[in-house]
Formats: structure tokens, sequence, C-alpha cells
């Protein structure tokens, strides 16, 4: 698992994300995502390259959204793979973390 | 049936991911069942091992049988039938959300079938592939 994270706007970061997020993935990534999340008001995350996501990455994502939430800012996730966006389906996770498919949409969703 | 014998610790789990990289080639799954293998076998052997005491090695079958893919995880510990656990509701809040039972959720809905069997102190979860997944 591989994370990029890019300024996109004042206190927005984008956050892409490639490879599997299982726990080794997740391993890998914890540290750096929970620092992200704790230090912006909003996060795409970029998830079009994710080709596997287990419990264990959920977790993950929801680590980061409730320290986005609990100041006010929030999470979205951007283009998952259809395997990915099942996943995120039967376990409720899209009743809760948006869904976009458009990245200008998405960056406009974390910084209203 | 192919037979992997996993040791009762965490880092066996990435053991069991390259495992299943080589069995999704050799045993040509799709896509689509590859997938669901493997997320219900990792759910599964995660939940073992963070839950069940280390009393034995956790072993893990996976071929076809007539056109259907089916994985068994056989261990020693309690028995503990995830077709009889509670149905997670839909979680309304972050902290609803958090694992914890998702595991099942995720089996209970990418794989075709569950089964679960236990005698003689040996417990098997077998999980069937029709290569639908969850449709």
């Amino acid at each position: 698992m591989d994370m990029q994270v890019a300024e996109i706007a004042q206190g927005v970061a984008r956050v892409v994300l490639k490879g599997r997020l299982d726990i080794q993935g997740a391993a890998k990534i914890d540290l750096e995502f929970s620092a992200v999340a704790g230090s912006r008001r909003g996060v795409v995350v970029d998830m079009s390259e994710v080709t596997f996501l287990a419990s264990i990455g959920i977790r993950v994502l929801v680590l980061g959204a409730k320290a986005l939430q609990r100041r006010g800012g929030s999470l979205v996730l951007l283009s998952p793979t259809p395997d990915v966006e099942q996943v995120l389906e039967v376990t409720g996770i899209t009743d809760l973390l948006p869904i976009m498919r458009d990245e200008a949409a998405a960056v406009a969703a974390v910084t209203a | 049936m192919v037979r992997l014998l996993l040791s009762h610790a965490r880092p066996e789990l990435a053991r069991l991911s390259a495992w299943l990289d080589e069995q999704e080639r050799v045993l040509a799954m799709s896509e689509r069942v590859a997938y669901a293998v493997r997320l219900c076998l990792e759910e599964a052997v995660a939940n073992l091992i963070d839950h069940a005491p280390a009393t034995s090695d956790i072993a893990v079958d996976l071929g076809w049988q007539g056109g259907v893919m089916v994985a068994a995880i056989e261990d020693r510990g309690p028995p503990f039938d995830p077709r009889m656990a509670p149905v997670r509701a839909r979680p309304a809040t972050l902290d609803d959300a958090m694992p914890g039972g998702l595991g099942i959720v995720l089996m209970r809905s990418f794989a075709s079938d569950i089964d679960y069997q236990t005698a003689s102190g040996c417990n098997r979860l077998t999980l069937r592939f029709s290569g639908v997944g969850p449709d």
C-alpha cells in the first residue's frame, strides 16, 4: 500500500491510496493517515487505485473521518472500484462517508 | 483442495495473503471470485487470531468443487458459528461504524453459502463462492 498526500486548498488534502488496504496495508498507512486527518479541515481520499479493502481498512478511514468530524471537518471518498464500493456498501459505510466520482465536487464538499 | 497451515499469530496474515496471490493464479480464479475469497479468508482468519485462544494452528483449504470455489478454515478453539451471530445494524454514526462484526457482515455478503461444523474439538467453517459474489 502506497499513500501520497497533496495540498489542494487551505487546510484540505487529497490523499491518494494505491494497493491493498488489508491488514498489512492498513498498518503501513495508519499513522500517516491519522496525522493528515488530524491536521486538516477536509480530506478527499482517492480510492481509485485501492485494489482491495478489508474491515481493518474501513477502520482507518472511519478513524480519520472521526478525527475530522470532531473539529467540524469532513472526509469524502473519491471513485472506489466496484469491488471496494461493494465492501463500503454492505458494511453501511456509504451512509456515513460520501462517495463521489468527480474530483471537483469532492473538493467542494469538504471545503464547503 | 490445497492446504495452508498458519500459526496463531497476526504476522501469519501476510503469509496467507502471499499464498492467495499464488492460488488465484494456480486455480485460475476470476477477479470477482478471487476478491471474495481473499476478503472472506482474511476476515475469518483475522477473527480467529484476534478473538480465539491460541490453542492450535489454523488450516485453510481451497479448491474447486463442481465449478464452485470452496474455502474452508479449521481450528480447534471454542466453537463460534458465524451464521448464528446477530445481524449487525447499519451504522448510524461513525462511532457505530467501528469494526467489530464487520468481518461477519462481509462474509455473509461475499460468500454464496456458509456452512459450519464442529466435532471432536475441531471447527470447520466452509465458504462457497459460486462466482456471483454479493450481487
